[in-house]
């Protein structure tokens, strides 16, 4: 990091899981100049005033997704956040929102990871292609379907930003939902109807009340908001056809 | 939900979520739109009451629009005008979020555009319908 002349104050709520019950704030002070990102910020402090501050970063361009911190109470990636934005400061970090702090800056991840694990996010067929068909080719505007929510990175930016996750973790999320809506939108997938389950649930779409802080959010302009609301009228119509599927003398 | 990985630490910090609706500007006018639901539905149960009140004869009718023209009701309906155009305003800024995409191409088109088409149609029928309603009054 190049030092500068200026100077700001961070404040970072901080929790040490061997003595503390609750958060608690510390302030330091950094130099910055006009490329200083947060995420420098925060290195200074660990490589310059306590090794000990503890948070979870690595790709520093806004593409690994693990920097993700609350900045002034908004969800924010840290390596895209820059301190001259901030000036004079101080600038509040916390760790992200909505999830177990684990230590400082760094959250238990496991409500996501978990959804994620078990929500088979990929191209699912329902006969493997062999091989030897060659490559599976998809138009320009079979691939602008999909475009915006394969931008994902997992940050959890959007969860941090969901009160309803907040007020119920079991909520798939918005995250979990866009990237269930990027595999179904995906022309060479066959795995629709394996994750309507999953959309249909409380837990699902339905959970969603259309705040749309988590588009808002969204440091690769990802639409989870809009991935989720579409799929509600998917969800709908799923649940009509079954209906009239059962009506014909089908079974479900 | 399987939990055997989730084995961390004993001591965590789990955030308190009182008051969320109070932290951000946001999340207050999220919660404005919902709760401006509350006033749509009392305009929706007096419109009901006036239609019933039609059905049950001239007496009854003007009865109710006597009802209509008291201060305290006319106060209310101010009330009610203010909270529904909120409650419809803010829906039509969310609605690109709740139709299926549009693309031109491979293109998609944007939410600014959907917006705009909304409250330039939700305008115009508004405009016809009072337009509608004072020349039927006249």
């Amino acid at each position: 990091m190049s030092t500068g002349e200026r100077q700001i104050d961070i404040i970072v709520e901080r929790f040490d899981p061997a003595r503390d019950e609750q958060v608690r704030r510390e302030r330091y002070t950094v130099p910055y100049d006009h490329d200083t990102s947060l995420l420098d910020g925060l290195n200074y402090i660990k490589d310059h005033i306590d090794g000990s501050l503890t948070f979870r970063w690595s790709c520093r361009m806004a593409i690994c997704g693990s920097c993700g911190k609350m900045v002034d109470g908004e969800p924010r990636l840290s390596c895209k956040t820059f301190l001259r934005d901030f000036a004079p400061g101080p600038v509040h970090v916390e760790a992200l929102h909505h999830f177990p702090v684990i230590k400082d800056l760094v959250v238990d991840q496991a409500g996501f990871l978990d959804k994620l694990h078990d929500a088979r996010l990929w191209l699912l067929r329902d006969e493997e292609r062999p091989l030897s068909d060659g490559p599976h080719p998809q138009t320009p505007q079979q691939r602008a379907r999909i475009e915006s929510t394969s931008a994902c990175i997992n940050c959890l930016l959007c969860y941090a930003a969901c009160p309803q996750y907040g007020l119920d973790t079991d909520f798939a999320g918005p995250g979990l939902l866009a990237l269930v809506e990027r595999y179904n939108a995906d022309s060479r997938d066959q795995g629709k109807a394996e994750r309507m389950p999953l959309i249909n649930a409380e837990e699902g779409v339905w959970s969603c009340t259309l705040v749309g802080n988590c588009s808002a959010v969204c440091p690769k302009g990802v639409d989870p908001a809009a991935a989720i609301n579409r799929n509600k009228l998917e969800s709908t119509k799923d649940y009509f056809l079954r209906f009239l599927k059962l009506g014909l003398g089908g079974r479900e | 939900m399987s939990s055997e990985r989730r084995d961390g630490p004993s001591g965590r910090y789990d955030r308190p979520m009182g008051r969320w609706y109070l932290r951000r500007a946001y999340l207050f006018r999220y919660t404005l739109r919902e709760l401006t639901a509350v006033f749509v539905l009392i305009e929706a149960l007096i419109l009901l009451a006036g239609l019933s009140a039609l059905v049950a004869g001239p007496a009854a009718w003007a009865g109710f629009r006597e009802t209509l023209s008291h201060p305290l009701m006319i106060g209310l309906h101010a009330i009610l005008l203010l909270a529904a155009l909120y409650n419809s305003i803010t829906w039509f800024l969310v609605a690109p979020k709740a139709m299926p995409a549009i693309f031109i191409g491979t293109r998609p088109v944007s939410d600014r555009v959907i917006v705009v088409a909304h409250l330039i149609v939700f305008a115009i029928l508004s405009a016809l319908i009072v337009a509608l309603l004072a020349g039927g009054g006249a």
